[in-house]
């Protein structure tokens, strides 16, 4: 894919940095009297035995249901209503000063009112997770048609393209990187709305995973938690940051 | 000539009446810039017209108004007696600044128009495979168009709109950015297709060289406001090879050609022009 020796470079630079990170870590984990930060040394047992008694992993599962679903939903309204935004002038004026306005608020204040509204269950995470998600990718795909080039499609319409044929092979593509940069936002947005709504709406899954372990100063096994999390955050982001280089090869290697 | 008498009044296949086009100026609340002024002209079926003129005159803006792509403000488009209200399939466009989808491949970009018409995927590959072979790019087929260079995507796009085999070709400059001898061999590779095919071409050009090669006619416009205000015969017999560059009627009409876009280029300043720019005095 790249040359060996590039390759190599980056590997050794990020061993060594990580490295450092946890010998740091671990050095100020151990400090005599230090309790709100354990060391990696106390970490990681119990991040493996969390795992190996299921309920790390299973708790992980429930999380990431309740994001799919609702970045799911999020994704296909975000996506919708930007390419409506941007080509209804109406529906531009009315709704981009209420979309800037959600964007901007701490999502987390609704939680009260979504709770009365949609019950604590499975739908009012959901309903979470969409709040979370949805405005990023919406605001992306709107900034995605507003910088379609004229002149492709004055080309399109050169070979007779219909308004459809227009949107589907001139519009689409060219939109596909901002809306691909705002479902990779919103991937990340959505694992942690259905955390906040597990710690928040109702505790349950990696929510409870995490209050429990709070709750009886069970440090090691908190930060265990907490890190598990970040893991799968990350793995999210980079499948998702996959994804999105993968079909949008056209553009080269220096823009991903 | 015999020439000239075998095809003499032709019914006119494109007629442009009277076209008048106006430009929003640059800055808010400064007037309208007329940039085509009751342009007249008309062009047969199967003929190759060339237009010639100064840089940012119009000749740009009126391919775009013949095809259909832009309004007029005044006047009209005829092809065939019926008005042109859109651009349609049987006309092909060249564009001067290329305008390759960058996210299609050389070979999607050329089978663009044949994909949108429904040709299947077989046959339209096929024939814009063969098409990128004619222009000097076989083994480039799935290259994006940043991985090629300017003269590439240039071929690119004259083989996308050779792809549908328009009845109509307009071609913004379609060979500027090719080195003299790719230039030459596109040359002669444009005059096998389009007399084969017996197709009518309307094609922009700053080379005179090339206009007398290729042209029947060409036309010399005027800065702007522009107006056609000269039409050159070119009575070389057809099809045009190499070695009539060599020809002295081909060596004349180059001359007269030149002398008419001298006359048409004079300079006329329309926005508060400096007259010299003054060679700073040493003190
Ligand atoms: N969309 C537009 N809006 C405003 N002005 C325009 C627009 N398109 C063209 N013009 C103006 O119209 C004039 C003619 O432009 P056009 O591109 O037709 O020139 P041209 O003869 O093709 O020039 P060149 O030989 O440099 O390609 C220019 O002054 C340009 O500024
Ligand atoms: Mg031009």
């Amino acid at each position: 894919m790249r040359i060996p020796g590039v390759d190599v470079r980056f590997a050794i630079i990020r061993i060594a940095s990580t490295a450092a990170l946890f010998t740091a870590w671990e050095w100020y984990g151990s400090q005599p009297g230090q309790f709100a930060l354990p060391p990696p040394s106390k970490v990681f047992p119990a991040l493996v035995e969390s795992i190996v008694d299921g309920g790390l992993v299973q708790a992980a599962i429930g999380t990431l249901w309740v994001g799919a679903v609702g970045f799911s939903i999020a994704a296909v309204l975000g996506v919708t209503l930007g390419l409506v935004i941007a080509n209804v002038s109406w529906a531009d004026n009315t709704l981009t000063p209420l979309v800037n306005a959600a964007y901007a608020a701490p999502i987390t204040m609704l939680v009260p009112i979504i709770g009365i509204y949609t019950g604590l269950g499975f739908t009012g995470k959901v309903t979470l997770v969409v709040l979370f998600a949805f405005f990023v990718i919406l605001i992306n795909t709107e900034a995605g048609v507003r910088q379609v080039r004229e002149d492709l499609v004055e080309t399109a319409r050169s070979f007779e393209a219909s308004r459809i044929q227009i949107a589907r092979h001139v519009m689409l593509p060219s939109t596909m990187p901002f809306i691909l940069n705002g479902l990779r936002l919103g991937v990340g947005r959505a694992v942690r709305g259905a955390i906040v709504a597990e710690l928040l709406l109702l505790v349950s899954n990696l929510g409870l995973f995490l209050i429990r372990a709070g709750a009886t100063f069970n440090m090691p096994r908190l930060m265990a938690g907490i890190f598990f999390t970040m893991l799968m955050g990350y793995a999210v982001m980079w499948f998702a940051g996959y994804l999105e280089r993968r079909s949008l090869r056209w553009r080269g290697e220096a823009t991903y | 000539m015999e020439e000239r008498d075998a095809r003499p009044a032709a019914p006119p296949y494109i007629q442009v009446h009277g076209i008048t086009k106006r430009f929003p100026a640059a800055l808010k609340g400064q007037a309208l810039v007329t940039v085509l002024d009751q342009v007249e002209t008309s062009i047969a079926r199967g003929e190759f017209v060339v237009l010639i003129g100064p840089s940012g005159c119009g000749k740009s803006t009126l391919l775009r108004i013949m095809n259909g792509l832009i309004p007029a403000d005044e006047g009209r488009v005829t092809i065939d007696g019926a008005t042109v209200q859109g651009p349609a399939g049987d006309r092909g466009m060249v564009f001067q600044s290329f305008n390759l989808f960058p996210w299609r491949t050389a070979l999607q970009n050329v089978a663009f128009g044949l994909e949108l018409h429904g040709v299947g995927s077989q046959e339209r590959d096929g024939r814009a495979r063969r098409l990128l072979a004619a222009m000097g790019l076989g083994g480039f087929e799935n290259y994006y168009p940043r991985q090629l260079s300017g003269g590439m995507q240039q071929r690119v796009g004259l083989a996308r709109a050779l792809a549908i085999d328009p009845e109509i070709l307009f071609m913004d400059e379609p060979f500027g950015s090719l080195d003299a001898q790719t230039k030459l061999l596109m040359q002669d590779e444009l005059e096998t297709i389009v007399q084969r095919h017996k197709r009518t071409v309307v094609f922009v050009t700053h080379d005179m060289e090339e206009a007398v090669f290729l042209a029947d006619r060409i036309l010399i416009m005027s800065q702007r406001p522009a107006k056609i205000i000269e039409e050159v015969r070119v009575d070389l017999p057809r099809p045009r090879m190499d070695h009539m560059r060599a020809a002295p009627e081909f060596g004349e009409l180059k001359a007269h050609i030149w002398n008419q876009v001298r006359t048409a280029q004079e300079f006329r300043p329309t926005i508060g022009a400096v007259d010299h720019p003054t060679a700073a005095t040493h003190g």
